[in-house]
């Protein structure tokens, strides 16, 4: 039995996962947050560790050597987290870019917004979907 | 000697004048003594002689005394032998021709049969003279009462005249037959059914090319056999039989006459002409035309090359005819000629004959004042122009045709559509490229674009819907309409329906055409669309990254056909749009950040016919009103053709599609009116690809009717009258009571009785008497019982007892008793058969010679007066003697009225003209001919002829005047000229450079103007010679040519270099084919010297490349700003929210010390990161090949700056850089630096070890540089410096080669090296700003290079 909500971001921006990390625990305070800095590495981690199994992943489009929308599409073939929401986690919300990743499975697009509150709110809203 | 016999000297009554002086002459002188001793033989005689009304003369007795009556004496004329010679005796009243006449006196005498002599010449005296006097005579001898002939009786008369007459008639005839034989047109006489020649001058018989058979007397196809098979013989005796007279005008003969062999060309006419009523024959004329028919060929061959040129040219041209006011100012202009290309190029149909007003009423004057330049100057005129009904663009060239005063105007158009769209598309796109570039605002920009290209098409809407974001809507923010209802807003895209929308979503460009009658469309759909007034439309998606971004549409109110130009051009539009658009939305996002970062941290283009192949079916005649116009008419042979020619034009087409030759005849024809016209109708084959004729096109024109011309003839001459009488002479008495008659001894035997042998009645003497004169003898006798005049003389025929008829004179004298009733009567008889015979036999000479005469006289004036040429015969005091039908009818005179007057005062204007001349010239003995003469009394033209008339002593008499009438003929050549003239101006005038040359040689035939022009060889020059003799076209164009003339037969606007005379090569396009001038095929060029052209083209394909250049630049830049916009919306985006998040978290906070001291320096680095951004950004756009100032600069000195600038981070990295000695180059020194720059420190930055540098440069060739070199333009001969900088630092995976140069592709992240992103785009764009490229190999974790090739400038 699993008591412990996980959620998992991967974005390259430590200033991003500082944020992340804050306006989680005011949305979520029992969730814990495991963060990877890039694509690759957040593949290597989940695919080597069965035992890491995130409640929510968040994953940002624009990182070096493997960016979100090729992550989000290597995820989706690991068929024990096919159940797991897949957020999209990024400044700009582009429609296509929108179009494009829910194409790929991707829940839902989660905007960086300026204002820490709205984040707040954002992930609220996400979590409600538990 | 007599015994006297007293009794009666009665015989001596009467007699007149000569009965007088008889009775007065004292005869006892003479040897026959008085009267009354004479002899009763003597007495009666005599009594006879004195009373005859015949001239007689008698010789009596030894002495041959002489004796004459009244008649008699006008013979002997004045003062010569009357009244000397009566009683005189013979020898000495004739002495003169007494050695003629003595002989035959004496042969008489001497008991031999009377002397009959006719027109016999007796010079004698008289009229103080010895005149030659014709005499025909009759010497019968006088019996004396012993039966012995005493007396010689002659009966006679003078036929001075007659013989003289007929003397005239005969040379009259020889005059007229000498006239015919020499006659310059050929006449025959045919005679009877059987065709019988009676007459053939030497020209006939030159024609039928027998000049030396004899015709006369001949029938017609014995001498020309060849006639009847040519079925003239039908069309003589129906000539004879319907008395029409028959024409045919030029018909090619062959024969020899006067030295000139070969065809000549006759004008034939057959007339019929009647004697008593009945047809009797056919005078045929035939006059050769030859010269005027040969002079009008040539004309008319001159004019069908010109023709034949203009229709085969592929420039459509056509012939205007101004139309004056009286103040020389243009009102209007007429096409008077126009070839099959104007219409192709003009769409302007049936324009021939119509002025331009009718067909275009709304054309302005000012339009029609631009010709005033042409017409008054002549310098030629170039106009440029659309023509909307052909949506063609043409330039028109307007010369004038002929010197000052000319009011025609060629016009020759040429087409230029294909490179005025060009332009039109190029100079659109340009246009709208530079307008869209400095517009801003992206709604602007579309609305921009739509009215470009709404106003463009003339649509009635246009505009550019974008996709609302979500998928569902379309937005139209601006169209542009023109007399439509605007539909901005905001659409469902169901709207469009599904279908639609679908293939809109696939990328593919919707066009509907005619909505209204599209299958495709449902009823409501087509109600959607009128509603919308949708006629016709096109809606051009533009699909990004697989999604539907923008459509932009195109709406016309009615149907329109959409070319393939207008798509293209629609869809570059859309895509130039969208670009700019997005172009716009970037540079306006950049703008946004900039000002929100100002706001947050400090302070930004004629009858013509159609005829089947095988002339079975006549497709199509357009009669002009003047044949019955037909279609599809198999029975066109016997519907216009007249029965006696349709074997005539079934021959001549026959061969005509054998020979595969144009097809040219004259005929009659029947046309509308049902009347036989003549035509010439002239048709060429027309072929397919394999020389098969296909159809035939022709023409036939109305030739006016050609005049049977005519010559000369004669004055005739008159008729003459002869009278002549003479006879034994028998005594009668009739006692009438007693019905006892009384015969002599003589009157016996002159009945051929013997003495005493007659009966003694009246009855027994009306036995002798033919029975047709008894009654009218018994009328006489009655009528001359109720006169009772003095003497009766009667004459008849009896039949003698021999059953010999005899002619009988009587002359009697009645004596009537108391009651008044005649008594006795007494007569003679006298056998008057010989004078009788003779007179008659004169009477029937003179019968047969009147008929001769009057038949001559009836052909010469049948000739005479059935033509209608104008026939007059003048004196030597140019008095008119005759004068013909046609002439009385033309001047409206009679005949009677005029002749014999001087010809001036009938016609007082023609007074020192030249006809007076002319007439002149005839009696001088000249044959004059005019073969123009202009007539001041008619006021026509005339082919004349005064011919001198000459009599027996070759004197000229007279003058014969022949004119005919050829003013319509004239007027057709004058026509024919005109039209000559015109095309020959056309040809010289024409703004194509045009030759003519013969087919096998290829030497010119002839050149006009513009070709003299354009390849520096004259006429002279160029005529007779081919290209190859002046070196005028390559042999690799010649091949060409050849080629094309091969394959197809003709070569079509072929491009080709022609040398000029001075050596200059000028680009031209060539088009030659075959034509048909007459029989003979020609090569015809035209060459267009397209220089002009050229340079245009030049220009287009300038302005294209630099249209090209635009478009790379655009693609770029676009490529750019979809960087730039990621830039905006994203990496700009983050400093800029992190700053705004960690001064909320501040505030979050309560502005707790440490963590505020933490968020600010955060705020700080997100600023400084931002700042740099924008700078990098703003160094990377200002970077543009236009904005390069490239000096020599010197790379070794780049390096060391740079090493400089990176002093601190060399040490603290613990780096080194080594370096070859560099080149100097032409570069831009700043951007250089920033190269160097960013490399250095790019390799210094992503090192995990001591990073090591090392920089080389070298000189590569164009081959050493495969890779990328296909960007450079330069040759092979180029130079290029190579730089490489190797690093040992982290490297990167190789599948990142291409992305490491894109704006913002970091491939570390953030946390482990700085960085905006952006340096390698900047070095990339530096180089390639150089013209130069970069490349880069990596091996993760071992090191990196870049390869830097730059071309060296001199």
């Amino acid at each position: 039995m699993k008591l412990q909500l996980l959620s998992f971001l991967i974005d390259d921006d430590l200033d991003d996962q500082e944020i992340f990390s804050v306006a989680l625990k005011e949305a979520y305070p029992t969730m814990q947050c495991v963060f990877a800095n890039d694509g690759l590495k957040a593949l290597d981690k989940l695919t080597n560790d069965l035992s890491f199994v995130p409640d929510f992943i968040f994953i940002d489009i624009n990182m070096p050597r493997m960016d979100g929308i090729q992550c989000l599409t290597e995820l989706k073939k690991l068929p024990h987290l096919a159940a797991i929401p897949v957020y999209m986690y990024s400044t700009s919300a582009e429609p296509q870019t929108v179009v494009q990743c829910k194409h790929l499975g991707a829940t839902d697009f989660v905007q960086k917004v300026s204002d820490i509150r709205k984040l707040e709110e954002i992930l609220k809203k996400v979590f409600q979907t538990l | 000697m007599e015994k006297a016999n007293n009794t009666n000297l009665n015989f001596l009554l009467g007699g007149g004048e000569m009965g007088r002086l008889t009775r007065e002459k004292d005869w006892s002188k003479t040897t026959l003594g008085s009267p009354q001793f004479w002899s009763q033989s003597l007495r009666t005689t005599l009594g006879i002689i004195l009373n005859s009304k015949f001239p007689m003369f008698l010789f009596w007795g030894e002495e041959l005394t002489c004796f004459y009556n009244d008649a008699y004496r006008p013979s002997l004329g004045k003062d010569g032998k009357h009244p000397s010679i009566l009683g005189m005796k013979g020898a000495d009243a004739w002495q003169e021709i007494w050695h003629i006449i003595k002989p035959l006196i004496d042969q008489v005498l001497a008991g031999g049969d009377g002397i009959w002599r006719e027109d016999e010449l007796i010079p004698i005296y008289r009229n103080g003279l010895m005149e030659d006097v014709y005499w025909t005579f009759s010497y019968s001898p006088v019996n004396d009462e012993s039966g012995k002939p005493a007396g010689v009786f002659v009966a006679c008369t003078e036929t001075t005249e007659k013989v003289f007459t007929q003397k005239k008639l005969v040379k009259s005839a020889n005059e007229l037959q000498n006239l015919f034989e020499n006659a310059p047109f050929s006449l025959m006489v045919l005679e009877g059914e059987d065709l019988v020649i009676t007459l053939a001058n030497k020209l006939t018989k030159a024609i039928t090319q027998r000049p030396d058979e004899e015709f006369v007397g001949k029938r017609l196809h014995e001498i020309v056999p060849e006639a009847i098979e040519q079925g003239f013989d039908v069309l003589l005796k129906n000539v004879m039989e319907t008395g029409i007279t028959f024409n045919a005008s030029e018909v090619p003969v062959n024969f020899t006459f006067d030295g000139k062999s070969g065809t000549h060309y006759l004008d034939y006419s057959y007339q019929p002409f009647n004697e008593m009523g009945k047809p009797k024959g056919i005078v045929s004329i035939a006059i050769d035309v030859t010269e005027k028919v040969l002079a009008r060929q040539k004309i008319e061959k001159s004019e069908e090359k010109y023709r034949s040129i203009f229709e085969s040219i592929d420039e459509g041209f056509c012939v205007h005819e101004l139309i004056l006011d009286e103040n020389n100012k243009i009102t209007d202009l007429l096409f008077r000629e126009v070839n099959e290309a104007f219409e192709k190029h003009t769409g302007v149909k049936n324009a021939k004959g119509k002025r331009v007003r009718e067909l275009f009423p709304q054309v302005e004057q000012h339009w029609l004042d631009s010709f005033t330049i042409v017409y008054k100057t002549g310098e030629p005129v170039r106009v440029e122009g659309y023509q909307a009904d052909a949506q063609r663009w043409l330039t028109t060239q307007y010369s004038r045709i002929g010197g000052e005063g000319s009011r025609l105007i060629a016009a020759v158009f040429n087409d230029i559509t294909e490179r005025k769209q060009q332009e039109q598309k190029q100079g659109y796109l340009l246009e709208l490229s530079d307008e869209l570039k400095t517009i801003t605002d992206p709604h602007e920009i579309q609305s921009t674009a739509v009215t470009q290209l709404g106003k463009y098409l003339k649509s009635a809407r246009a505009g550019y819907a974008e996709d609302g974001g979500d998928g569902d809507t379309i937005v139209i923010t601006r169209n542009y309409i023109d007399g439509t209802p605007s539909i901005e807003g905001t659409y469902q895209y169901n709207d469009y329906g599904p279908e639609l929308v679908k293939e809109l979503r696939a990328g593919r460009i919707v066009v509907r055409n005619d909505i209204a009658n599209d299958a495709s469309l449902v009823s409501a759909e087509k109600e959607a669309h009128a509603l919308l007034q949708l006629g016709a439309m096109v809606n051009v998606p533009l699909v990004k990254n697989r999604q539907l971004v923008a459509i932009l549409f195109v709406h016309f109110t009615k149907a329109h056909h959409f070319s393939e130009q207008e798509l293209a051009l629609i869809e570059e539009t859309a895509e130039r749009t969208w670009a700019a658009v997005m172009r716009a939305r970037a540079e306006d996002a950049l703008r946004h950040s900039q000002q929100t970062l100002h706001s947050f941290v400090t302070t930004s283009s004629s009858v013509v016919f159609n005829m089947s192949a095988d002339w079975q079916t006549l497709n199509m005649m357009d009669g002009q009103g003047f044949l019955t116009s037909r279609e599809n008419a198999s029975t066109w042979l016997n519907d216009f053709i007249p029965d006696f020619e349709r074997s005539k034009v079934s021959t001549a087409f026959k061969k005509a599609i054998q020979q595969k030759v144009m097809y040219e005849l004259e005929h009659q024809i029947i046309d509308i009116t049902g009347e036989l016209a003549w035509v010439d109708v002239r048709a060429v084959p027309i072929f397919d690809e394999g020389k098969n004729i296909v159809e035939w096109i022709g023409a036939a024109s109305n030739i006016t009717p050609r005049k049977n011309a005519e010559e000369a003839l004669r004055k005739t001459k008159e008729q003459l009258e002869l009278s002549i009488s003479a006879g034994t002479i028998g005594i009668w008495t009739l006692d009438v009571k007693n019905n006892s008659l009384y015969w002599s001894k003589q009157q016996c035997e002159l009945y051929g009785l013997s003495e005493n042998e007659f009966e003694g009645t009246t009855e027994a003497f009306w036995k002798f008497v033919l029975l047709e004169d008894q009654e009218r003898l018994k009328k006489e006798s009655a009528q001359h019982f109720v006169d009772k005049k003095t003497e009766l003389v009667q004459q008849f025929r009896i039949t003698r007892k021999d059953g010999k008829q005899r002619w009988v004179e009587s002359r009697n004298r009645t004596q009537f008793d108391e009651l008044d009733m005649p008594a006795y009567i007494t007569g003679i008889n006298l056998d008057i058969t010989a004078e009788k015979s003779f007179a008659q036999e004169l009477e029937n000479k003179v019968i047969e010679r009147t008929l001769e005469i009057n038949r001559q006289k009836a052909f010469t004036e049948t000739i005479l007066n059935s033509t209608p040429d104008l026939i007059a015969v003048y004196d030597l005091d140019t008095r008119l003697l005759a004068l013909n039908k046609a002439s009385e009818d033309l001047f409206n005179i009679k005949k009677e009225d005029i002749i014999g007057k001087i010809y001036t005062d009938v016609f007082p204007f023609a007074k020192g003209g030249q006809g007076e001349k002319d007439l002149m010239r005839a009696f001088n003995g000249e044959s004059v001919h005019n073969e123009v003469y202009f007539s001041a009394v008619t006021g026509r033209s005339y082919e004349n002829f005064i011919l001198p008339l000459r009599d027996e002593t070759d004197k000229i008499y007279a003058a014969v005047a022949i004119a005919h009438d050829i003013t319509e003929s004239l007027k057709t050549t004058e026509l024919i000229r005109q039209s000559e003239e015109k095309f020959n101006k056309l040809f010289s005038a024409s703004p194509l450079a045009l030759t003519l040359s013969e087919i096998q040689s290829g030497q010119v035939v002839d050149v006009n103007e513009v070709y003299v022009e354009i390849t520096g060889y004259d006429k002279s020059e160029s005529i007779g010679k081919n290209s190859i003799n002046l070196n005028l076209i390559n042999s690799k164009s010649r091949k060409n040519i050849l080629a094309e003339i091969l394959k197809n037969g003709f070569v079509k606007n072929l491009e080709v270099e022609i040398t000029h005379k001075n050596g200059r090569i000028i680009p031209v396009l060539l088009s030659t084919e075959t034509i048909q001038i007459g029989d003979k095929e020609y090569f015809l060029s035209a060459i267009i010297n397209i220089t002009e052209r050229k340079n245009a083209e030049q220009k287009i394909i300038e302005s294209a490349e630099k249209l090209g250049e635009k478009n790379l630049e655009l693609e770029r830049i676009n490529k750019e700003l979809e960087s730039f916009n990621y830039i905006a919306s994203h990496d700009l985006q983050e400093p800029l929210r992190k700053i705004t998040t960690f001064i909320n978290l501040i505030e979050m906070n309560k502005f707790e010390k440490e963590l505020t001291e933490k968020y600010f320096y955060k705020i700080n680095d997100s600023a400084i990161r931002m700042s740099k951004l924008i700078q990098s950004i703003l160094d990377f756009s200002r970077i543009s090949k236009t904005k390069v100032r490239l000096i020599n600069i010197d790379l070794n000195k780049v390096l060391a700056d740079v090493e400089d600038d990176f002093e601190i981070l060399i040490q603290e990295k613990g780096a080194t850089i080594k370096s070859m000695p560099l080149p100097v180059l032409k570069a831009n020194a700043l951007q250089m630096h920033q190269v160097f720059a960013n490399l250095i420190s790019n390799s210094i930055k992503f090192s995990t070890k001591k990073p090591e540098i090392i920089i080389e440069a070298k000189e590569v060739s164009h081959k050493d540089i495969a890779v990328g070199a296909s960007q450079f333009k330069s040759n092979a001969e180029q130079k290029f410096i190579q730089l490489t900088f190797s690093d040992n630092g982290i490297g990167f995976a190789s599948g990142f080669k291409d992305k490491i140069f894109e704006v913002f592709q970091r491939l570390h992240g953030q946390s482990e090296y700085s960085g905006t992103g952006i340096g390698l785009s900047i070095v990339k764009k530096i180089v390639e700003a150089h013209n130069g490229f970069i490349s880069v190999e990596s091996v993760e974790g071992t090191g990196t290079v870049f390869t830097i090739t730059l071309p060296k400038t001199s």
